[in-house]
């Protein structure tokens, strides 16, 4: 009886070290997991917005680039509208997602993305006659 | 009895042994491509700033230009710049009556040059080199071709990690816009 209850007292402290042990070596494993996948969905989340804003500013509605459209908007006090911009976000963003276009004084369409967002700036040229040569605009996308 | 401890350890032993070299081998394999995912998004974002850096030039340069066009004209002209009509309602495009301007091209090249040279300053930065540029214009049909050729490359350098470069010329197609006035 005595053996018997020291054998299961053996195999217990087996059980629990193998278990520690385990444990142990998954748990920085699981974590590291974790980090690599949210770093990677940062990082293509950002690249993401990039292009996006790369994208739209490089299309043409019309006679004129989204780029001068944009800095028209700045430029100008009849602006033109930017609705041209904001079919090309939604497409490619789809019904659920979010976007909003801004500049350093206000927004310029879109609504604030209140869960995970990723953003994206760049510099406009502006009509040398505004007083400033450039802008940064910046593109919130989620 | 000390036969089935010892076989119990060597046991525990081996299983941690497998697990941790599993582990290891994960790890590694994990590290690796998170390594190639960065690799790829500093590309990738490498690729976006240049291209962006390029839709600013192209469109710097017709703005340079048009600044230049309208300080030129503005100076040889007998007409007060403000009364000046526009043309198809851009207020860069000015019409007067006198038009005789002596060396029109070359200064209006060299003013469009100083413009051009204050936007490029605009997005310099630690990464970004912009060369000096040339500035030629001709025309094509009833087309204006502004060039802005550089004495060096165009690039965009992350020390150890990328370097793009362009030595093409910029060049923009100057049209009248066709909107209507508002």
């Amino acid at each position: 009886m005595k053996g018997m209850a020291y054998i299961l007292t053996i195999l217990m402290t087996a059980v629990i070290f193998t278990v520690a042990i385990v444990g142990m070596l998954l748990l920085p494993l699981i974590l590291f997991r974790i980090h690599i996948t949210q770093n990677v969905e940062i990082q293509t989340g950002y690249s993401n917005a990039e292009l996006l804003l790369l994208t739209s500013l490089s299309s043409r509605a019309g006679d004129s680039s989204v780029q001068e459209m944009v800095a028209n908007h700045f430029a100008f006090n009849n602006p033109p509208d930017l609705g041209f911009f904001e079919e090309k976000l939604k497409l490619f963003l789809g019904d659920g997602g979010c976007y909003q276009l801004s500049d350093e004084s206000g927004v310029l369409f879109g609504d604030l993305c209140t869960s995970k967002k990723y953003e994206a700036t760049t510099k406009i040229p502006l009509p040398y006659s505004t007083g400033k040569l450039s802008k940064e605009i910046k593109l919130v996308i989620n | 009895m000390r036969k089935g401890v010892i076989g119990i350890l060597i046991f525990t032993i081996f299983v941690v042994v497998v697990i941790e070299a599993a582990t290891i081998q994960y790890l590694l394999s994990t590290s690796y491509s998170s390594k190639a995912t960065a690799r790829e998004t500093n590309i990738i974002q490498g690729i976006n700033k240049f291209e962006l850096n390029h839709r600013y030039l192209e469109q710097a340069l017709k703005y340079s230009f048009y600044q230049a066009f309208r300080d030129i004209s503005q100076d040889s002209s007998y007409l007060k710049y403000s009364v000046a009509d526009s043309l198809y309602c851009i207020p860069y495009f000015k019409i007067y009556d006198e038009t005789t301007i002596t060396d029109f091209n070359s200064k209006i090249e060299e003013s469009t040059e100083q413009y051009f040279k204050k936007y490029t300053d605009e997005i310099k930065d630690d990464e970004t080199i912009i060369p000096d540029y040339d500035v030629a214009i001709s025309l094509s049909g009833s087309d204006i071709v502004v060039e802005a050729r550089p004495d060096g490359k165009l690039q965009l350098y992350r020390e150890g990690k990328l370097e793009i470069s362009d030595d093409k010329p910029i060049k923009v197609l100057i049209d009248p816009l066709t909107d209507s006035c508002p």
